[in-house]
């Protein structure tokens, strides 16, 4: 049983066992400089990129958000550029942890929705139909 | 284990290099005839009776599925995977080991997730071909199978109007119906060759009877661009049913003639196409700006494509029409336009096969082709609701060939048989209808109508050939059609000398 | 604890007519809604279906009980949960009960299907009570990424402390409710486990595959696990049994028998072969949690198990990046749907349909949705996508590759659920996301790896609980069973917790 040692009372980053990305430069330093995500890819963590990010998933971020995001993106992006480290050059990807295959269903029609369950959930609709936002041209 | 070695990514038009005055690339989506949705149960087509009622309610085949619903998941449909390969048989594609899915991610009111559920690593089939009458071949670059959005009506009947609109009503009975998309590549030089191109892959589609042509739709995008821009692209989106994108692909090259002609400069381009005016339009589309974020859809699982499913397939495969026309030009010397159109509609050319094994196939064409054709026609009927078959056909045609009737009595009796069936040989020999052989009798009736007709026979004399047509009407009548009119004609001729 | 009564237990008294199932599940409703202002463990109460689930069940006890229908009997003793009241984390959908994924933007959605966990658990006579707190569609490892407009549920044993998250309600009110009861849980990265370790319950999650998520709110579909929370392994072990099995509306449910979970508990751990993962008891865990599991593991030892320090690499040091990596690039993908159409949050329908999105989304999603769902987006934006996402999914493959030679030595891996016990709320707010990602340092590796994991408590330090982790290979979740109801002979079942 490994020495116990007395943890502080405070809750600290729970596991030092993860490097800080400063540690982890420095003990490669003597072998190979492994490069970052940001350094293979190019990634410049800033305003524009956060705010390109958000457009694709339709959010709009004050400008405060969009700042702290910058820091927090930089932050979380240099801690996970060490996966891109791990060689995987003949490795296969997988689609579930565990193998599973060929489920499939008949072709057989079941009931759907009476047309007012359907509806039920919502307060745009019209004549059995939803009712959606105006499409651009 | 499930593990997938993602592939390289599939063709790039923009490496391609060009030589012809236009250039045009076809993206076909096929709604496959399937009982159920792709990955739900609901019905992808109103019943009979809701249909003869009229009454196809919107959002009336939907389910958690298909509404994109949260804790719902899709399961596969495997009629699907049944019905694309044998498209991508037809089409002469390489097929996939395994057949997996992906997300496809974009915003748009019609899409019930928000994703679509469709093929992007590893597409089912690939590297096919479609050969056109010309014998050109037009490469397939992909064939894969991916779900329908719902369907948008817009307040003003069309997308044209749809900004001045303040809102679109959604019907997600379409959404999640399978569909097949078929990329060519950019191929296809002129707007005539496209329309070659798609007539052939209906008769395909006809063949293989995955798609309803009654009620199931065709849409496709295409890529248009010609020599004097330098090649810019324009995409004309979302055209419905092969008529129209033919039209559109008329309208799309003369609109970028004129504007090149005109000077301008042309730019890469996304387009609508409005059947009502009969012209393409800019639109900002969705997905002008869009990074589709591809994942695998890990509510899926992978399906392997085994060589025992293969073989299955290929066993169920019918022998598809460039093979029957072949046939039928080389073993029974029929005319290749002959050919075509017999091939052209699979029972037409299963008939036609029937037939011609126990009648002259020469014979056999031209009355299937024309004659029969004809009075269904006439009378509203498709292959479908046809009463008779090749019994009553290779009876009919016997007779011809044996000469026991005109082919007057014929046509006659082939326009009754069509509405109520019954046996061609019985009823000659009931009505007798037998063809007037005795050329004796024609001669008499030939002498009975010159006498009744003078003033007519006076006209001829004077040089009217319509005259003597008018005469062997007559004689036609007279004998109830059972005279052949080629033999009244030289005994009519012989006795006005 | 020790006033509750086992499942078996209240069965077999609901059966002789000696409790009454409608006047049982009275008083659990009320205790609900009377900790509920407190300890914010329920976004939900579902009074009205569980009155009519007992009233209904009362019918047929007292019909049978009264005609001294053997048969009958019979059919009803087959029935695992018969009376039992279960909670429901509010992600798994019920029927008719607003089920919200703890999220603004489903506020108000009724659905119109049951979750076949549901389904399953209800025909074996399960009564359902309410929808239990989160985090936010699952995003948070102590439950105080609460959707807008959602309260924070306090730790069991101190106000001030987490529950840990993201299935905190469920767990929390396991721990306090005088009266028989197990919830239904969820994990993506150490859901189930986590906030069982730190309310002093016991938490199982399966394979992946093991239980259908048909009729969960997808966080990401290739991690996303039901499980079971109790307040003991013989009642985790008789909820994973009626829930358990391949169902043909998911199709990531495993064709795999499913065993009679129950019957583990109490069979004997002799030759049990533990794996002791020695890097998670040394630097940056805390030395009492560390204490108190190599405490769980020699009275492990004690019942002929034996043990071995064994190294375990990828799953610790790369846990964390490689699971969110996927898990944000799926999460992304799922929370799409949600934009004010069909269901859920509406706004008025102004603007083009981008604008409209957007609105909705902005207006009420919370701040970690929305960092995770960008994320996610960013892993899979072209250009991206292949040193992110793809690269994680190869990296799954090597986690597991290492898992399955250690299951080729060993039975089980353990470790603590968790680094730390509970932390309080304020030093929780001093955390930057990446260290809350960080607390899922011990539990993202069986998650990544889809294997079934469970924590069983072994002992408190200045009142609060900790809990022991035990992995085991794919589809073993019998010996999981066996180890907890080993753990607890030591500890007491359900006592631990009350040292």
């Amino acid at each position: 049983m490994p020495t116990p040692r007395r943890a502080p009372e405070q809750l600290k980053q729970p596991s030092t066992r993860q490097q800080t990305p400063q540690q982890t430069r420095q003990q490669t330093q003597t072998q190979q400089e492994a490069p970052t995500l940001q350094q293979t890819h190019k990634i410049i963590v800033d305003e524009q990129l956060i705010t390109t990010v958000a457009r694709n998933a339709r959010l709009a971020l004050t400008p405060a958000e969009t700042k702290r995001f910058v820091v927090q993106f930089k932050e979380i992006l240099d801690a996970f550029s060490k996966v891109s480290k791990v060689p995987t050059n003949d490795v296969a990807l997988m689609i579930h942890p565990v193998p599973l295959k060929n489920v499939m269903r008949q072709d057989i029609v079941k009931p759907s929705f009476p047309v007012e369950t359907a509806l039920a959930n919502t307060q745009h609709k019209k004549d059995n139909y939803f009712k959606g936002p105006r499409i651009v041209s | 284990m499930a593990k997938i070695v993602p592939m390289a990514k599939t063709v790039n038009t923009a490496t391609e290099i060009f030589t012809s005055d236009v250039v045009i690339g076809l993206e076909i989506h096929v709604q496959l005839d399937t009982e159920s949705k792709l990955f739900c149960g609901c019905a992808t087509q109103p019943t009979k009776k809701q249909r003869e009622q009229g009454q196809d309610v919107p959002n009336s085949r939907t389910c958690e599925v298909c509404l994109g619903m949260p804790g719902s998941k899709p399961v596969f449909n495997e009629k699907v995977l049944q019905y694309a390969l044998k498209l991508c048989l037809a089409l002469n594609c390489a097929i996939a080991p395994e057949l997996i899915f992906s997300r496809k991610s974009y915003f748009y009111p019609d899409l019930a997730k928000n994703y679509q559920i469709t093929q992007y690593e590893k597409p089912l089939g690939s590297n096919g071909f479609l050969t056109l009458p010309t014998g050109k071949k037009v490469g397939i670059t992909r064939v894969h199978i991916e779900e329908d959005p719902a369907s948008l009506v817009h307040p003003g009947g069309n997308l044209a109007n749809a900004s001045s609109a303040s809102s679109v009503l959604i019907d997600y009975n379409r959404s999640g119906i399978p569909l097949c998309e078929i990329v060519t590549t950019p191929t296809i030089t002129n707007p005539e060759e496209a329309r070659a191109f798609m007539n052939k892959l209906i008769i395909i589609l006809h063949y293989l009877g995955i798609f309803d042509e009654k009620n199931s739709v065709i849409k496709a995008d295409a890529n248009i661009s010609i020599k004097k821009s330098g090649y810019i692209r324009s995409e004309v989106k979302n055209v419905t049913g092969f008529k129209e994108i033919e039209r559109a692909l008329f309208y799309e090259v003369g609109r970028q003639q004129k504007a090149v002609d005109s000077g301008e400069r042309l730019v890469l381009d996304t387009r609508g196409w409005d059947p009502n005016k009969g012209l393409t339009f800019r639109m900002r589309t969705k997905e002008t700006e869009a990074d589709y974020g591809y994942i695998l859809d890990t509510d899926l699982v992978a399906i392997d494509v085994t060589q025992d499913l293969l073989t299955q397939i290929k066993h169920e495969m019918p022998e598809l029409a460039d093979a029957k026309i072949a046939k039928y030009t080389d073993q029974h010397g029929i005319s290749k336009l002959d050919a075509e159109v017999l091939a052209q509609e699979k029972k037409l050319a299963e008939l036609f096969e029937k037939v011609s094994k126990k009648v002259d196939p020469l014979l056999a064409a031209k009355w299937l082709r024309r004659e029969l054709v004809r009075v269904m026609n006439y009378n509203k009927q498709t292959f479908d609701d046809l009463l008779i078959d090749e019994t009553h056909m290779i009876e009919l045609l016997d007779l011809i060939e044996k000469k026991v009737i005109t082919e007057h009595v014929a046509q006659r009796l082939l326009e009754q048989l069509i509405v109520k069936p019954f046996s061609p040989k019985a009823y000659v020999q009931k009505q007798g209808l037998g063809a007037l052989s005795d050329n004796k009798q024609i001669e008499k009736i030939c002498k009975e109508v010159i006498a009744e007709n003078p003033s007519v026979v006076q006209d001829y004399k004077k040089g009217n050939e319509k005259s003597l047509h008018f005469l062997i009407g007559q004689v036609m009548r007279k004998t109830q059609g059972k005279a052949t009119p080629k033999e009244v004609n030289e005994i009519m001729k012989k006795l006005l000398k | 604890m020790a006033d509750a009564l086992s499942i078996i237990a209240l069965k077999q008294k609901l059966l002789t007519g000696e409790l009454d199932v409608v006047e049982h599940t009275e008083m659990i409703l009320q205790e609900a809604e009377k900790l509920n202002p407190s300890y914010h463990y329920f976004n939900v109460i579902s009074s009205n279906l569980a009155r009519v689930q007992a009233q209904e069940l009362r019918r047929e006890i007292q019909t049978a009980l009264k005609l001294k229908d053997k048969k009958k009997l019979q059919v009803l003793q087959q029935k695992k949960l018969l009376g039992i009241p279960i909670s429901v984390k509010d992600a798994i959908c019920v029927k008719g009960v607003e089920s919200t994924a703890g999220s603004r933007i489903l506020k108000g959605y009724l659905p119109p299907f049951n979750a076949t966990v549901i389904s399953r658990s209800v025909n074996e006579g399960g009564i359902i009570i309410g929808k239990t707190s989160q985090d936010e569609f699952g995003f948070g490892g102590f439950n105080v990424n609460v959707g807008l407009g959602y309260q924070v549920p306090k730790n069991p044993f101190d106000k001030n402390r987490t529950t840990g998250g993201s299935s905190g309600g469920g767990s929390g009110f396991t721990q306090l409710t005088k009266y028989t009861h197990v919830s239904l849980t969820e994990s993506t990265g150490g859901s189930i486990v986590e906030p069982a370790a730190f309310c002093g319950v016991v938490g199982l999650c399966p394979t992946y595959g093991r239980v259908s998520r048909y009729g969960l709110m997808d966080f990401a579909n290739s991690l996303d696990k039901i499980g079971a929370t109790g307040k003991t392994t013989a009642d985790v072990a008789v909820l994973l049994q009626s829930i358990a099995g391949f169902d043909q509306k998911n199709a990531t449910t495993a064709d795999v028998p499913v065993e009679d979970y129950s019957s583990f508990v109490g069979k004997p751990i002799k030759g049990l072969k533990i794996g002791v993962v020695s890097v998670a008891f040394g630097d940056g865990t805390d030395s009492f949690v560390a204490e108190r599991v190599w405490k769980g593991i020699k009275s492990l030892e004690s019942q002929g198990a034996s043990y071995e320090e064994v190294n375990l690499d990828l799953p610790i040091t790369m846990g964390v990046p490689t699971y969110y990596l996927i898990a944000t690039s799926e999460a992304s993908t799922n929370l799409a749907k949600y934009c004010g159409l069909r269901y859920g949050k509406h706004e008025p329908l102004e603007g083009s349909f981008n604008e409209y999105f957007t609105q909705v989304r902005s207006k009420n999603l919370g701040e970690e949705a929305k960092r995770r769902i960008m994320l996610g987006t960013f892993a899979r934006m072209a250009g991206y996508r292949d040193a992110c996402y793809l690269q994680a999914l190869k990296v799954r493959t090597k986690m597991i590759e290492e898992y399955k030679k250690l299951f080729t030595k060993y039975d089980v891996l353990m470790t603590p659920t968790a680094p730390i016990v509970a932390p309080k709320f304020d030093e929780i707010a001093k955390l930057t996301p990446l260290q809350h990602y960080m607390i899922d340092i011990f539990t993202v590796g069986p998650n990544i790896a889809g294997l079934p994991h469970i924590s069983v408590p072994v002992g408190k330090q200045n009142g609060m609980p900790v809990g022991a982790l035990a992995i085991a290979d794919h589809f073993k979740e019998s010996t999981l069973i066996k180890l907890g109801g080993a753990l607890e002979k030591t500890c007491g079942a359900g006592q631990c917790a009350c040292d």
